[in-house]
């Protein structure tokens, strides 16, 4: 039965997948631009909406 | 006979002929107009067996628009409701002091009947499961009431018609979707109409009372003063993944006011259960190709309040009981009132979730050890973290990885991700995870929490904010120790 710290269980193995913290920066940068146009594309309908809610009546 | 007991506070039948529904409404304490009797008694009539009618009932809700409207004009309204109680048997006189023994699972709800000409239907509790509602999977929450010294409760999603002096249909969504927030959460407060009608100060399209509508801007400010946090969306500024969104929202248990043809506002807090396993779409993010869980929903339950409550907003219009007159690709904007540690809204979480699983170094397919070739559905939702550790507590994952989930802290809320193959899917079954902190920045790239796919386990140490490889602890397990696991049941209640 897995006790507390994921060290402790028996069937987890301990891997890495980066090996300096330059491989770490890397992982980031290319999320950053993999999210860029997406984020950018977000904001720019977010102003147009509250725009366009100022003219939205319900009623 | 069906007429069992009259007084000057209580009206007890049986409604078993058309006789007795026309005895009902010759006793409801006032008239209300033939229309609205008509719409409830062909609303009720298949279930209701027997209604109490509790006359000269004080209605906070009614009381709070009387008293800052109503008492102010020339003609005089009367200041009390009456509330009719409806139960799905007929009774018996001797058993109606004790209501809660003898018909507590009789109880479908009530009505408040307003003292109006027009628009009387007040605030309504009614269980869908015992008023014909069928294929849904929605929220609701509990009310309790005190009837002839018994104590019964309801389990529906509330609902209010509007008055059209007070209230026109947006203030009727939005009373419906707080009332429901501070039903079911104590820390929201409870808010009446009048008041909630005036949480907006923004006169510039005229009086706010008698109230002409109000604007989606104005909506969002009422819901950013009651002390939420609205997320704003209008169908032709994000025409790509809208649908999805407002699904998410409501997978998440987050009720949504959305706006249909332009000029009508519906309270949306479910969607229909049946997965329709034809109408997926593959999409393809950066070669990794997948399926929405969202594309399998037929359509949405809300509440419209020219109607009574439970209504079908389906993504093909078919006539049918309670299916509303719009269907789905009319809704053109939404609201999403989200609580202050919601930071990162759904959109965003959507854009972050599908870098990391097409990621050359983080993805599903890098890491992956079991399912590469499977369809692979993805299912996108917020939760409370306390909801999902109880539920993983009591639905465990394979050699014991829930324990890491039930023992690590959280924020008080998640989005969860939850990765499964179109057939586990179908079995409800999930194979995979990845989880996002609620509370973080969009710009944070390293916002998840923990990412699991088969035999491959990262946790993220969201207290390091530097680039040290040390903040992931990265384990795998082997294939033979692999398998599927319970998809995650929210505190949505399907009927």
């Amino acid at each position: 039965m897995p006790i507390l710290g994921i060290e402790k269980n028996p069937f987890l193995k301990t891997k890495s997948i980066f090996n300096s913290s330059d491989d770490v920066q890397k992982t980031r940068l290319e999320l950053e631009k993999s999210t860029e146009a997406r984020f950018k594309e977000i904001d720019r309908n977010k102003s147009l909406a509250i725009d366009e809610s100022r003219k939205k009546y319900l009623d | 006979m069906s007429e069992l007991d009259k007084s000057d506070n209580f009206f007890i039948l049986n409604l078993s002929s058309d006789d007795d529904w026309i005895n009902f409404g010759n006793n409801l304490g006032f008239d209300i107009s033939k229309a609205y009797l008509k719409k409830i008694r062909e609303y009720l009539k298949p279930v209701v067996k027997s209604v109490i009618v509790e006359y000269k009932y004080e209605c906070k809700d009614y009381k709070n628009s009387y008293h800052n409207f109503y008492s102010k004009k020339f003609t005089e309204y009367n200041r009390k409701c009456s509330r009719a109680h409806f139960f799905n048997v007929e009774m018996d006189l001797e058993n109606i002091w004790a209501l809660d023994d003898k018909y507590k699972d009789n109880y479908i709800g009530y009505i408040v009947l307003r003292p109006l000409d027009r628009f009387s239907i007040g605030r309504t509790m009614l269980d869908p499961s015992l008023v014909g509602v069928k294929d849904a999977t929605l929220f609701t929450c509990s009310n309790e009431v005190n009837l002839l010294g018994s104590t019964l409760q309801v389990q529906a999603f509330p609902f209010i018609g509007q008055d059209t002096d007070v209230t026109v249909c947006a203030h009727a969504a939005i009373w419906m979707i707080l009332r429901y927030f501070s039903q079911k959460y104590n820390y929201y407060p409870e808010i009446k109409p009048f008041e909630i009608a005036q949480l907006t100060k923004d006169v510039s399209l005229g009086r706010l009372l008698p109230s002409k509508g109000l604007t989606m801007s104005q909506i969002s400010e009422i819901i950013a003063n009651y002390g939420m946090h609205p997320d704003l969306y209008i169908k032709n500024y994000s025409k790509a993944n809208f649908d999805k969104i407002l699904y998410y929202y409501i997978e998440s248990g987050i009720p949504i006011i959305a706006s249909v043809d332009n000029r009508h506002a519906l309270a949306v807090f479910g969607h229909c259960t049946e997965l329709n396993f034809q109408s997926l779409v593959e999409y393809d993010h950066k070669g990794f190709k997948y399926y929405n869980s969202a594309d399998l929903i037929n359509g949405f339950i809300v509440n419209d309040d020219n109607y009574l409550p439970y209504r079908y907003l389906l993504k093909k219009k078919i006539a049918g009981d309670k299916v509303s007159e719009y269907s789905h690709s009319e809704v053109d904007s939404f609201i999403a009132p989200l609580n202050e540690k919601i930071y990162l809204s759904a959109e965003e979480m959507e854009t972050l979730a599908l870098s990391v699983i097409s990621d050359p170094n983080l993805g599903f397919k890098k890491h992956t050890k079991k399912f590469k070739d499977d369809k692979i559905i993805l299912r996108m939702f917020l939760t409370s973290s306390r909801k999902y550790k109880h539920f993983r507590r009591r639905n465990p994952m394979y050699v014991g990885l829930e324990k890491f989930y039930i023992e690590q802290p959280m924020p008080r809320f998640i989005w969860v991700v939850e990765i499964s193959t179109v057939d586990k899917y179908k079995e409800g079954k999930v194979i995979g995870e990845i989880i996002f902190d609620s509370t973080a920045n969009k710009h944070d790239m390293f916002s998840f929490m923990y990412i699991h796919y088969p035999g491959f386990f990262l946790v993220n140490d969201r207290n390091e904010i530097g680039d040290a490889p040390s903040r992931f602890k990265v384990s795998e397990i082997a294939l033979e120790n692999i398998t599927e696991y319970s998809i995650f049941i929210s505190n949505l209640r399907r009927v």
